[in-house]
């Protein structure tokens, strides 16, 4: 297989997993946050008075 | 008895073949010269001391291994070609540095110390906050992980030794190690050398691309930032837990080194201070200490000879610069995309030579425009770049001995 | 009124105004360390009010380290 063809594979899988990722931890952040708004809300008036 | 024998570290001189014996003496001095510099700061004083040390010693101090017959020569610091069992036994209890090389460094463990040293000092939360640019700029600096490969391949070198030399240009110590013992047996103490050499050199080196790449006006931009959101710890473990398992889901081959970087930030996130204290003064500070000496120790004047030496050489120095220009053209990517409110200076922290790499930028930056700090977003992208050169590795590792 | 506040997250290394003295946003006002880098906090125009923090204390990004007037 040409050279320059296996390392552009492996860069456009690289761009790809870490675009997954990138979105995974979107998602993630978003998921965490909507399972806790009673923390949030007790971190928030924390916040409010520090 | 003759006069050899009496000083056999002179001696040793006249019983080897002449470029052995010149190898010896020029590695002497670039011993000296390391901690030399190392002690001016010019390279990485952690690594380079005793790396130079080693150095000078081990082509000092060399002597016949077989008393007067002459033929064997070497030393009793550690041998790194070593295979049989029982030979091995033998050795491990004569050579001082053998079990640590044999017990830590052969089989990866130090370079995943180095790794969880590095997981605890990391702040992985601006790359939280900014994923997709610290991706982005992360996955721009691995240009030079992936062009060198072609390249090497054109110069000659198989597949398992462009791929080593080739990750290289992911800046990460640890990784370079681990996939040249993996890929390429034979010639992983030259590549992990000159990956280390090199990356002690981006710290003096990278400025120079900077300020050649970006207009002064543009390394001063200040990032405007929209309100900062708050990330917990608790966000960041729950990351490290997830990452760790679907890149070692991934690419098993490298899931030593996911382990250790993602364990080594968890625990700095959970907040035990011993655990803490145990990684980043022990485990970090000896394990880079050992890894210096041994490095060092590795450069024997015999080892070194071999004709590949000068392509790696290069090889290695294109990667390195290879990924700075790639980090710097993301840079200029987020910088557009942004509508310019973003410092391209950034973009070498994509390179991830943690935290070299970001506080080099952050210092450009600051001489561009003393009021602007970007050490927070070069951090992210800098930690980003760990998590993608190990994409690539694991890629790398995983797909070229399917190839073979 | 407008605050001194710590441009990146670290420790407070140097702190180099006092109470009642007069500031102008060319001072270099604290010092805080992050990453093993020394970074310089400048100052804001105004008095200063209040120092919140004491050398070796760990700030956040964007804490307040000082209250100008």
């Amino acid at each position: 297989m040409n050279n320059w063809l296996i390392a552009f594979e492996i860069y456009f899988l690289g761009f790809i997993i870490a675009v997954v990722m990138a979105a995974m931890i979107k998602v993630m952040l978003i998921v965490i946050r909507r399972l806790s708004p009673p923390e949030k809300a007790a971190e928030k008036n924390e916040g409010g008075s520090a | 008895m003759n006069l050899a024998d009496l000083f056999q570290g002179v001696g040793t001189f006249f019983y080897q073949e002449p470029k052995i014996a010149i190898a010896r003496v020029v590695l002497i001095f670039l011993g000296i010269f390391l901690v030399y510099l190392g002690k001016k700061g010019t390279l990485e004083p952690l690594i380079m001391i005793p790396m130079g040390f080693g150095m000078s010693a081990v082509n000092a101090g060399v002597l016949f291994l077989d008393g007067q017959k002459h033929l064997e020569i070497g030393t009793i610091f550690m041998d790194p070609l070593e295979t049989d069992t029982t030979g091995l036994m033998d050795i491990l209890q004569i050579d001082f540095l053998q079990p640590i090389y044999t017990f830590t460094f052969s089989n990866g463990l130090i370079a995943c110390l180095v790794f969880m040293g590095i997981g605890v000092i990391s702040d992985v939360g601006n790359l939280l906050r900014f994923p997709f640019t610290s991706m982005l700029i992360a996955m721009f600096a691995e240009l030079g992980t992936i062009l060198t490969f072609p390249i090497a391949r054109a110069m000659g070198l198989s597949l398992g030794e462009a791929a080593s030399i080739a990750v290289v240009g992911g800046a990460d110590g640890p990784m370079v190690l681990f996939t040249s013992m993996l890929l390429a047996n034979d010639l992983f103490v030259p590549i992990t050398i000159i990956a280390y050499l090199y990356l002690s050199l981006c710290y003096g080196g990278y400025p120079f691309l900077i300020r050649l790449l970006i207009p002064k006006e543009l390394r001063g931009v200040a990032v405007k930032s929209a309100k900062k959101t708050d990330i917990s710890s608790k966000e960041k473990i729950i990351f490290d837990v997830v990452a760790c398992t679907l890149l070692c889901l991934l690419f098993p081959m490298a899931a030593p080194l996911f382990l250790c970087f993602f364990l080594g930030n968890a625990i700095k996130e959970s907040g035990v201070f011993k655990y803490m204290q145990l990684l980043e003064d022990v485990f970090l500070y000896a394990s880079t200490f050992f890894l210096g000496l041994l490095l060092g120790v590795l450069c024997e004047g015999s080892t070194l000879l071999d004709p590949l030496i000068l392509k790696l050489l290069v090889l290695g120095m294109l990667a390195l610069a290879l990924a700075g220009v790639g980090g710097i053209i993301g840079g200029y990517v987020v910088y557009f995309i942004n509508g310019k409110k973003f410092n391209p200076t950034i973009g070498i922290a994509g390179v991830s030579c943690v935290p070299t790499t970001a506080k080099v930028a952050q210092k450009e930056v600051q001489k561009a425009n003393k009021r602007v700090v970007v050490l927070q977003y070069a951090m992210g992208a800098c930690i980003c770049g760990v998590i993608t050169s190990a994409i690539l590795t694991g890629l790398y590792v995983s797909i070229i001995p399917l190839l073979q | 009124m407008a605050n001194i506040t710590s441009t990146v997250a670290g420790k407070v290394k140097e702190i180099n105004i006092s109470v009642g003295q007069t500031v102008t946003e060319d001072d270099e006002a604290f010092i805080v360390e992050a990453m093993k880098m020394e970074n310089v906090v400048y100052g804001e125009a105004g008095v200063v009010k209040d120092i919140k923090v004491k050398v070796g204390d760990s700030v956040e990004e964007d804490a307040v380290l000082a209250v100008i007037e």
